[in-house]
């Protein structure tokens, strides 16, 4: 298990660092590590943007069937007001920037939101059948 | 009716000396008739009409797996067949049975051959009881349906293991169709071409991508054709899977002629909103690789 | 971090070697415009090869780079895009729409030359 912290930008290159490591250290191929790093960046971004501060925790959440690699990146923030639209595609918070959720949600094999005023928790996740 | 209440009758009369009497008795007697139990069983399964084991599984591997057993067999006896499947008694037997299961699944043996293994299993243990406990009927029967619990029991674990290792083997199969129904063929220099045979769905359409794209960088190609004619249908969703592999490999740089689209194809592309003049399409391979000829500059002339 | 903006005869060439930051991508689409205008070149390639990661931030600062460059008059050929990276783009629905792409730097100069040929040849665009 690793953990990231998410204070400033350079914390958003070190999470997704920290996630294509992980994944390519359980046996992801080059397209899904860079598919979870890049998730990982837009994700870290929305916190360092939204939030201002969070954590980014990666763990190997493998068993005798799949190689599984999950991802939660969470932070005490104003939260997203309105989940179910914000995963619609073309909606976009604030001042537009970034692929949004639903750009995300498509980069990842798995993809689960929790959001409140005050906690935000975005989990992604990578799964590969064991040979 | 008569014969029935009779038996109901004795089960009831023996359930206190069966109570009292220890479960050491069938076990011990399963452990010393180990050789004989062994024999049985193997007479058993080669008696089995039809049986492919031994034709698909040497002998002498079958006799050394069912020699393993029948010694672990009188332990997890003991202990007790009404355990659950997950108890700890029955934990080595289950183990090599899952073993046995798992290894018979991939020399391609049904699930009928492995029913009838572990039968002749639980008919080889009553033929040992059978002989020890001829005198001692409520014995017998209590023994007798102890072994037919065990049975079954294992039979539950083999046939669950045989389903897994038969769907990893078909998850397998799949994995290794994928492989061989995408070859990138370099068609000249700097032109790859991607022949697409058979159904897209999307870890393939996925696996298309990646190839199509990796092999751009490694044969240095400018133009890329995609051919699919050997696509049986291609509705909406294949139609945004191939307009996406069009896209990444527009966007590194490279061109993309897609060759061999039928009405059925056009019509999913437009109901997707692409425009005509999005996608560089053209009717055959053979004008497709005319065109990739032209995007180069390149011309053929007869000599 | 600053990436190095390299001149070629007339023509800039930068190579993105490290991870940018937001802000030092920004640095970076400042400097490729000062430059540009500052040496008047005539075209610009930006190699991305190295990048293992582009995201849709770093995507959209590269495409406004471009389109920018363009309004100087200087077009600009993005290259080296990796294929793991095309994917994840195209996935999120992203891309560099309207610009110039090519496959490595040989490519790109051959691109940028036949661009900077067109640019020539209608000055009002």
């Amino acid at each position: 298990m690793r953990r990231v912290q998410i204070r400033q930008q350079a914390d958003v290159v070190a999470a997704r660092q920290a996630g294509r490591e992980a994944a390519k250290e359980l046996g992801f191929g080059l397209a899904d590590q860079t598919r979870l790093a890049t998730a990982i960046s837009e994700l870290a971004r929305n916190v360092v943007q939204y939030a201002g501060a969070g954590q980014c925790t990666i763990s190997d959440e493998s068993d005798d069937q799949f190689i599984r690699i999950r991802v939660v990146v969470e932070d005490h923030g104003p939260g997203i007001p309105d989940v179910e639209r914000a995963l619609r595609d073309g909606f976009s918070t604030g001042n537009g920037l970034g692929a949004g959720l639903p750009g995300t949600k498509r980069l990842v094999h798995e993809f689960d939101i929790e959001s409140k005023p005050g906690h935000t928790r975005v989990t992604v996740g990578m799964r590969k059948r064991r040979h | 009716m008569a014969k029935s209440t009779k038996r109901q009758a004795g089960r009831s009369k023996t359930r206190p000396t069966g109570k009292g009497l220890s479960k050491s008795g069938p076990a011990d007697c399963l452990a010393a008739g180990r050789g004989r139990l062994l024999k049985n069983w193997l007479a058993n399964v080669k008696s089995l009409p039809g049986a492919r084991i031994l034709e698909l599984v040497p002998e002498a591997d079958v006799r050394a797996e069912m020699d393993r057993l029948v010694e672990v067999l009188p332990a997890a006896f003991r202990a007790g067949p009404a355990e659950e499947l997950e108890a700890p008694a029955l934990a080595e037997l289950v183990e090599l049975v899952r073993d046995v299961s798992a290894t018979w699944a991939k020399r391609g043996l049904g699930v009928s051959e492995m029913a009838h293994w572990l039968f002749s299993l639980g008919a080889a243990m009553r033929e040992v009881l059978m002989e020890k406990f001829s005198r001692d009927v409520p014995a017998l029967r209590e023994a007798v349906s102890d072994a037919i619990r065990l049975t079954d029991k294992l039979l539950l674990a083999g046939i669950e293991t045989f389903e897994s290792a038969r769907d990893e083997i078909i998850a397998q199969q799949s994995r290794s169709i994928m492989e061989v129904s995408t070859p990138v063929i370099k068609l000249w220099e700097r032109v790859v071409m991607l022949p697409l045979v058979g159904v897209i769905d999307t870890p393939r359409a996925r696996q298309v991508m990646e190839r199509l794209l990796n092999s751009i960088v490694q044969t240095e190609s400018r133009v890329a054709i995609l051919d699919v004619t050997g696509v049986p249908m291609i509705d909406t969703r294949v139609a945004q899977h191939l307009m996406k592999t069009v896209a990444a490999a527009e966007m590194m740089g490279a061109e993309v002629i897609v060759t061999g689209i039928s009405p059925d194809a056009a019509q999913a592309l437009i109901k997707l909103g692409i425009q005509a003049d999005a996608l560089n399409t053209k009717g055959t391979l053979q004008a497709g690789v005319a065109e990739a000829f032209r995007l180069l500059g390149l011309k053929v002339t007869e000599t | 971090m600053k990436v190095p903006i390299l001149r070629l005869g007339d023509i800039l060439l930068t190579s993105i070697q490290v991870e940018l930051t937001d802000q030092e991508t920004l640095d970076f689409q400042a400097d490729v415009l000062r430059t540009a205008k500052e040496t008047a070149a005539k075209g610009i390639i930006i190699d991305i090869t190295a990048m293992t990661v582009v995201d849709s931030y770093t995507a959209r600062v590269l495409n406004e780079t471009a389109t920018m460059a363009k309004l100087l008059g200087t077009p600009v050929v993005i290259c080296g895009i990796q294929p793991a990276v095309a994917m994840a783009l195209v996935e999120m629905g992203r891309g560099f729409a309207g610009v110039e792409t090519a496959l490595n730097l040989d490519h790109a100069m051959w691109k940028l030359h036949r661009l900077i040929q067109e640019e020539r040849e209608e000055p009002s665009t």
